[in-house]
């Protein structure tokens, strides 16, 4: 092709452009904004998508002036609309011929989340020579659009519960070695894309184990949800935080988690005390012995503002049970309590270990069975002599765990001819009782003295003391078979005067009172001495009475089982003179009277009454 | 000559004790050491007072005053009505003497076989004052009386009066709080007991409104004492306690301890029971009446209560 066809052609081109081609073909318009290039058609929208509200999106529009002749803008891009929008070119005035280029330069500052609309409006001139042929302008509509983050949670009924700046996400009490877990979200309230560049954890036993792939972009209106997990490794408050970070700026919130070792709530009653118990704390049955059934009972309570399934009770290890366990699987409600116990029965002595089982709570067993241990009676032992009050008591060999009730008892030997009734203890019967408690060896009496006195009596022969020995409650008798006991004796022997009094006294006659105790209750003589006054003479001084018959009559009666071996005689003495008037006192002739009584087995002491 | 005539046997018997949480007189079946309760010979008194001789008594019976010369024949006594509002009577050792106190009165009385008279009187006065018998010496013939005036509604004083057949009540120069008092057996001094500043002090001429000398101080014996024993020289003098199990024996000139003696219970009070023999009632109804002999040796014999 020729030089001068090309020209030509070139300006029929020129002229069909010119004529054919329609305003809005006169001008190349080119946006490049937020990292992309696109053409925009005169009219056309250009879109700025803020990162963030506060941010600023800039547009460089290209236009490139395609016609004929020259382009004359005579004045500056105008932007009509939302002052979020600002324009600035180069030069207040721009002429452009045929492929001549100019840029604008449009900012938008995003003041809120929501859509700002302007248009930028620039009146041109088409210029032939110095002929203005055409007019026009330039329109672009300019569409700002902003993000807007919120984090939240998602209830497990669903929808989205927004968590604001400086909230928390709590999970629920969390058993240790177990995870819980919750439903998180981050939703864009905004009209503009949302650049999500990370997600972030700290604290322990926190995570976020199925986050999408980083960085995601989240449409306007769009929800990303993900799932938070608590897992703690120890009871107690745990803390941790979960950051997100956008094209700009962040979110955050603290997470917050409890650890328990159970979500069930336990009270332990044992001997009469009620304390907590946690899962993994041994339980210790009080202490026994064979045949006495050992128990502990056991509350359970859900802590917990929801209801807790509790699917199993159980125990292991041989000798222990449960008894009064509730029916199950059973629900507690919130606060709710069911009670159950745990027995040992024991089949003879040792240690012994076991499970309680309460879910996947485990209580470690532990019960004792003891026997008792060997004694000795401390005090009065053996042979003891009539008419006094020894003491006697109780010593343990070795300390016991548990508290020991137990009683004393006086039996008579079966070889007694007699039961004196005042063979007693300082308490009154012939049974006392007395504790030792735990983990002590004297037993203890009424008035917590260690020793109790009793009454020997006055009778010859043989008692028994006898122990017997219960623990727990309801007691179980735990004495041993032939328990060993304490013999106490009172030997026979003479009888013994513990006083004599004048009872009785008249002219003629003295009255004696004698009492006195006889061990083998047999009595067979009282002797007198009679000592006259001073110038007195008396033709009988001594006088003998065999009083054996008397004496048995009395020892044999109600009166003298009542007393022992006591008794109180009463003689009266009679005096007479030959030739003395009535009215002559004839007892001033006896200064004393002294008695000594007998019996089988030897004489009394004397006792001497002085006549007044 | 002299015969001897046949010979009676009787149960022994250790005398009567009068059970006040049982409201009843009970024999003691057998002698102290080896005796045992009987069953009550008199119930419903509301205090009793027997003899040293262990024969007679006197009992206050629904408010009114008896007279029992014979505690085996217990039905058979005497009214005292005109002896109204006795509150407590104390014996001579040797029986044949006894004083009584009134709201409004103290009283000797003689006492034989057969009857009881009057042989002195004191008007007792003094507005809102209630007025008690605290001791008495072995004739009962000096008394230590105490008086306890309500001049408000919560508030009250005591003040312990000296009186005898001869002398009208005239104030004991004490201040603190008399817990027991005895009269010393050779001389005219009473020992008072203050359970404030856990004393003995000795009153020697109480009838002159002589000054109170401290003669011992104990806190441990003194500061819950229940009764004072004097030996029969007034050369010791033992401190029973109503908390603790022991008796105080102490030198009555050095007031030094000379030993404790084991009680079985807590001591309430102690009286004369016998020549030489005091009876000390249990602090507690459940525990078991005692008895002190001063002879030797010294020892405290108990009483089982039985039921």
């Amino acid at each position: 092709m020729t030089r001068s066809f090309r020209l030509q052609l070139l300006a029929v081109l020129v002229f069909l452009l010119a004529v054919a081609s329609p305003l809005s073909a006169q001008f190349n318009l080119v946006a490049q904004v937020n990292g992309q290039t696109a053409a925009v058609g005169n009219g056309g929208t250009v879109t700025f998508d803020a990162p963030a509200v506060g941010q600023t999106v800039t547009a460089t529009l290209t236009v490139t002036y395609l016609g004929a002749g020259t382009a004359q803008f005579p004045g500056a891009v105008q932007i009509l609309g939302s002052s979020a929008f600002s324009a600035g070119q180069t030069g207040s005035a721009v002429s452009l011929t045929t492929f001549q280029s100019t840029t604008v330069t449009v900012v938008y500052t995003a003041a809120t989340s929501a859509s700002a609309s302007a248009a930028l409006s620039w009146p041109y001139n088409q210029v032939t020579g110095t002929t203005t042929v055409a007019t026009g302008v330039i329109n672009i509509a300019l569409l700002g659009v902003a993000p807007n983050p919120v984090l939240g949670q998602i209830p497990s009924g669903g929808g989205f519960t927004p968590v604001p700046p400086g909230g928390s996400f709590s999970f629920p009490n969390t058993v240790v070695n177990t995870t819980s877990s919750i439903s998180a979200a981050i939703a864009n309230s905004g009209t503009g894309p949302l650049t999500i560049n990370s997600i972030t954890l700290t604290g322990t036993g926190f995570a976020a184990p199925s986050l999408p792939l980083l960085p995601f972009t989240l449409a306007a209106g769009a929800q990303l949800s993900f799932t938070l997990q608590f897992s703690p490794t120890a009871a107690g408050s745990a803390q941790g935080s979960l950051q997100v970070s956008y094209a700009s700026g962040s979110s955050s919130a603290t997470l917050s988690g409890t650890g328990l070792t159970s979500l069930l709530g336990y009270q332990l009653s044992a001997s009469g005390q009620t304390s907590s118990l946690n899962p993994g704390q041994a339980i210790t049955l009080p202490a026994t012995v064979t045949g006495a059934v050992s128990s502990v009972g056991i509350r359970l309570q859900n802590t917990n503002n929801t209801s807790v399934l509790v699917s199993s009770i159980a125990v292991t290890g041989g000798g222990y049970s449960l008894s009064g366990t509730p029916a199950l699987p059973l629900t507690l409600a919130p606060n709710q309590t069911a009670n159950f116990t745990v027995n040992f029965t024991p089949s003879q002595a040792g240690t012994y270990s076991g499970q309680l089982l309460v879910g996947s709570d485990i209580f470690p067993l532990s019960v004792t069975v003891a026997l008792l241990p060997s004694f000795q009676f401390t005090g009065a032992s053996g042979t003891q002599q009539p008419f006094q009050q020894p003491a006697i008591g109780l010593s343990l060999a070795s300390a016991y765990p548990a508290t020991i009730a137990g009683t004393l008892t006086i039996v008579d030997s079966a070889s007694n001819a007699v039961n004196d009734p005042s063979v007693q203890f300082s308490t009154s019967g012939r049974t006392v009782a007395f504790t030792i408690p735990a983990n002590t060896l004297q037993a203890i009496f009424p008035g917590g003295s260690t020793q109790i006195r009793l009454q020997t009596g006055t009778v010859a022969g043989t008692f028994i003391v006898v122990p017997d020995f219960t623990v727990g409650s309801p007691p179980v008798n735990v004495t041993p078979p032939n328990v060993p006991t304490l013999q106490l004796s009172v030997p026979p022997g003479s009888p013994v005067l513990l006083g004599a009094t004048i009872s009785g006294r008249t002219l003629t006659t003295i009255t004696l009172s004698i009492n006195g105790y006889d061990t083998t209750r047999s009595v067979n003589k009282l002797a007198f001495q009679l000592t006259p006054a001073s110038g007195s003479t008396l033709s009988k001084t001594t006088v003998n009475l065999d009083v054996t018959a008397n004496s048995q009559t009395f020892f044999s009666s109600a009166l003298g089982l009542a007393g022992g071996g006591q008794f109180t005689v009463i003689i009266p003495f009679t005096l007479s003179q030959s030739g003395s008037s009535t009215t002559t006192d004839l007892t001033k002739n006896l200064s004393a009277i002294s008695v000594t009584s007998a019996n089988p087995t030897g004489s009394s002491n004397t006792l001497t009454v002085q006549i007044p | 000559m002299a015969a001897a005539q046949t010979t009676s046997w009787a149960a022994p018997s250790g005398g009567f004790v009068f059970d006040s949480s049982a409201r009843a007189i009970r024999p003691i079946t057998g002698f102290v050491g080896s005796g045992v309760f009987g069953t009550a010979i008199l119930s419903g008194i509301d205090w009793a007072a027997i003899a040293p001789n262990q024969k007679s008594a006197l009992v206050s019976q629904n408010s009114a005053l008896v007279w029992i010369p014979d505690l085996n024949t217990p039905a058979q006594s005497q009214s005292l009505g005109w002896i109204p509002d006795a509150t407590r009577a104390i014996w001579s050792a040797d029986s044949t003497r006894a004083v009584v106190v009134t709201r409004t009165s103290v009283l000797w009385l003689a006492v034989s076989n057969q009857s009881v008279s009057l042989e002195a009187q004191w008007h007792l006065s003094g507005v809102r004052t209630e007025w008690g018998l605290m001791a008495a010496d072995s004739a009962a013939k000096s008394v230590l009386l105490v008086a306890q005036t309500r001049p408000g509604r919560t508030s009250f004083r005591t003040s312990l009066w000296f009186a005898a057949e001869a002398t009208s009540p005239v104030p004991v120069a004490f201040a603190g709080h008399a817990s027991a008092a005895v009269f010393a057996n050779n001389s005219s001094s009473i020992f008072i007991a203050d359970a404030v500043t856990d004393q003995i002090f000795r009153v020697d001429q109480p009838q002159t409104q002589s000054t109170a000398q401290a003669v011992l101080n104990s806190s441990s014996y003194v500061s819950d004492a229940s009764g004072l024993i004097l030996s029969s020289d007034d050369s010791r003098i033992f401190i029973t306690d109503r908390a603790t199990s022991q008796i105080g024996q102490f030198d009555a000139s050095t007031g030094g301890l000379i030993t404790s003696i084991a009680t079985d219970a807590g001591v309430g009070s102690a009286m004369l029971f016998a020549p030489g023999l005091f009876l000390l009632d249990p602090a507690q109804s459940n525990q078991p009446f005692m008895f002190f002999n001063l002879t030797n040796p010294t020892q405290v014999i108990f009483l089982p209560r039985g039921n």
